[in-house]
């Protein structure tokens, strides 16, 4: 079953709605809860990643019977530094992203740690790609 | 365990939505960054935040927390409201700032989440 | 004690001695004959206190300290300072330029003795408590005393406190800090710089133990001139700022007078052979009953007057009060006295701007170098930083230069604020 979800820049109150609907649907289909709540808080940080940093963004949801793979694609600045971004604690979040609570620096630390796979690409200047994978 | 009214009475608060699955609570995490809510994980579990916006409601949906105190008296919005009756978590208003709100919940057997 | 294992660090060198006995005269445990027309020392009787070193008119008495090639043999090299080693340099040289210099020489890191006087303080409470029959205690910080008490008046062994040196214990701490700090590091050597030749015997074969934590010894002398060079030579005025470990008044616990302070009740301070010798005879034939501790140095105004020590006494007693002056300025500076009547639990920055009082304790897992400028600003009395967040060198200089306390917890913040709570309304 395939999904897809428009992210936009800046909204923050949107932020969340895209993660919401495949957890939602994720229940209809009896998947282990444990699983959902994975899935759940991986994607929910990856969604806050682009609307904190990018312009806009699109997640590409695939649910196989064994596997579920996500892909978001975002159009934004880039990541210059993967492997410091990936440490915890490390953040580039302007402070009005710090005052809504975000910008700790643990998203990507919390993507990995939720999902089975984790594949991050970025093209400074152009966009970041993030795959995740669970089984 | 404790249960949303008997929390709502140790922090002197005002239960904004009460519809939450019948569970008790016996622990609470404070923090106002919702980065540091997503990493923990645990049946039972407050969260004591001082951060009032829709993605607080968010972040309690996305990590199963059924109970959320908003302290230092910060509005709550209507829309947290219907994001929280949807998901079935309990949002209290607190006026008091999170320290006092931590250490009334921590003086009556609340335990920290690690 | 084993005297097979026991090197004396005091030797006399045959070639030079010229058999006049002033040695003699001044021994307090009259180990020194004269044999063939040269000094000879009895060494089950010597304590290393060096009183025969200061008499000397042809310098044939030397103290055996290990050559400072010895250092090579080792591949993470640590130095142990003593403060009376700041005290030998005029003052216009900062203890940080003192201990950048000390690098210098080939230490990876430097560190002072005195940090352990701190955990010895609660000793000496607990020990006071169970203190009467062995009325009065006596100091066991100066290794001379205790050979002196050993040798000379053994009936008042017992009333020597059993306590490690700070040394020993400082050398003990520094180890395990780099075992922690950096697990690959093998063949770390610790070389204690010190300021007399009884604490050279005491680090080799510290009492009651197998080994010693220390691996090599260096007399002061031969290090003042090395250091007292590079800081000559140094115009750049730049070096790291040296951090001091501990509290203002364990800077001046080698001297004379600051250690008995930390024992309650009625006690003496006795600096300088003669002195201390005349009062233990008293004390060892029951004339003194009143006193409950005394704190005994062999050498006259303490480690300040050791026998290896370049600088004037007095003048080093001088600079290390205006170094206990500057440090306790320092720490009432940096709030440390302040009492905080309540604390304030927030990771947003304009949220504490906007509502935290002063004198407040803030709790925060946020770690990032703004919450310095806020705490400064707000004039709060400390940051607790929870959850085991690291924070980083840059934070920690920029908190020292605003003078903000950072504390480090690794308990979650819904606990640190309970605990706080509780602790600050009882």
């Amino acid at each position: 079953m395939k999904m897809q979800f428009h992210i936009d820049e800046g909204d923050f109150s949107g932020a969340g709605t895209a993660s919401s609907e495949v957890k939602k649907v994720l229940k209809q289909l009896n998947i282990s809860p444990m699983i959902i709540r994975r899935i759940a808080v991986a994607l929910y940080e990856a969604e806050v990643n682009v609307v904190a940093h990018a312009y806009r963004g699109v997640m590409k949801v695939n649910i196989e019977s064994d596997k579920i793979q996500i892909c978001i694609e975002d159009e934004g600045p880039g990541i210059e530094d993967i492997e410091l971004a990936m440490e915890e604690g490390f953040s580039t979040a302007s402070d009005k992203v710090r005052e809504m609570g975000f910008g700790a620096g643990m998203g990507l630390a919390n993507i990995r740690r939720n999902t089975d796979e984790m594949k991050l690409s970025s093209i400074p200047g152009k966009g970041t790609t993030i795959g995740i994978l669970s089984i | 365990m404790v249960t949303v009214h008997q929390i709502n009475r140790l922090v002197n608060g005002i239960i904004l939505n009460g519809t939450a699955p019948d569970q008790g609570f016996s622990h609470c995490f404070a923090s106002d960054l919702m980065s540091n809510v997503l990493t923990v994980d645990k049946e039972g579990m407050i969260l004591l935040t001082g951060l009032s916006t829709l993605q607080t409601m968010r972040t309690a949906e996305m990590s199963n927390v059924h109970c959320v105190i908003v302290a230092r008296g910060k509005r709550v919005t209507n829309e947290m409201l219907k994001l929280a009756k949807e998901h079935g978590i309990a949002v209290i208003f607190c006026s008091f700032s999170m320290f006092a709100a931590s250490g009334r919940l921590y003086e009556n057997g609340i335990k920290p989440v690690y | 004690m084993n005297t097979d294992k026991y090197n004396h660090a005091i030797q006399v060198d045959t070639t030079t001695c010229i058999g006049c006995s002033h040695c003699m005269k001044v021994c307090p445990t009259q180990a020194i004959r004269i044999i063939d027309g040269h000094a000879n020392i009895r060494p089950e009787r010597c304590v290393d206190c060096g009183e025969c070193f200061r008499v000397c008119p042809v310098d044939a008495i030397y103290v055996q300290d290990d050559d400072m090639s010895i250092m090579k043999e080792f591949d993470y090299r640590v130095a142990l300072i003593p403060s009376v080693f700041i005290g030998q340099f005029p003052a216009e040289f900062t203890t940080s330029r003192i201990l950048e210099a000390v690098h210098q020489l080939g230490f990876y890191e430097v560190f002072e003795v005195e940090l352990a006087v701190d955990l010895l303080k609660e000793e000496y409470q607990r020990q006071a408590k169970t203190t009467d029959k062995l009325k009065p205690r006596i100091s066991s910080y100066c290794p001379a005393i205790i050979r002196l008490i050993q040798v000379v008046f053994p009936s008042l062994t017992e009333h020597i406190l059993q306590l490690k040196a700070p040394h020993d214990i400082a050398a003990i701490i520094c180890k395990e800090k780099i075992q922690e700090k950096q697990q690959d590091v093998k063949n770390v050597g610790i070389f204690y710089i010190t300021p007399c030749a009884s604490k050279i015997v005491a680090a080799r074969a510290p009492e009651g133990e197998n080994e010693s934590p220390i691996d090599g010894v260096f007399s002061m002398n031969a290090l003042y001139n090395k250091v007292y060079q590079i800081l000559v030579n140094d115009d750049r005025n730049q070096c790291r700022k040296h951090v001091a470990d501990m509290t203002p008044d364990a800077v001046n616990w080698s001297l004379s007078g600051y250690e008995r302070k930390y024992f309650n009740g009625r006690t003496l301070a006795i600096n300088g052979m003669d002195n201390v010798l005349e009062f233990l005879e008293k004390l060892e034939s029951g004339q003194i009953s009143e006193i409950d501790f005394l704190e005994l140095r062999a050498c006259d105004q303490g480690c300040a007057g050791g026998i290896l020590c370049p600088g004037n006494r007095l003048l080093t007693v001088e600079r290390l009060e205006e170094r206990q002056k500057r440090l306790q300025n320092l720490t009432d500076k940096a709030l440390l006295n302040r009492t905080p009547e309540s604390a304030y639990v927030s990771d947003l920055l304009s949220d504490v701007m906007g509502k935290a009082k002063e004198n407040m304790i803030w709790v925060t897992s946020q770690a990032h170098k703004n919450i310095v400028a806020v705490a400064s600003l707000k004039e709060l009395s400390a940051i607790v930083v929870v959850n085991e967040r690291k924070v980083s060198q840059d934070v920690i200089e920029q908190a020292e230069k605003e003078n903000v306390n950072i504390i480090a917890s690794g308990s979650a913040a819904f606990e640190t604020a309970g605990l706080l709570f509780d602790y600050l309304n009882s």
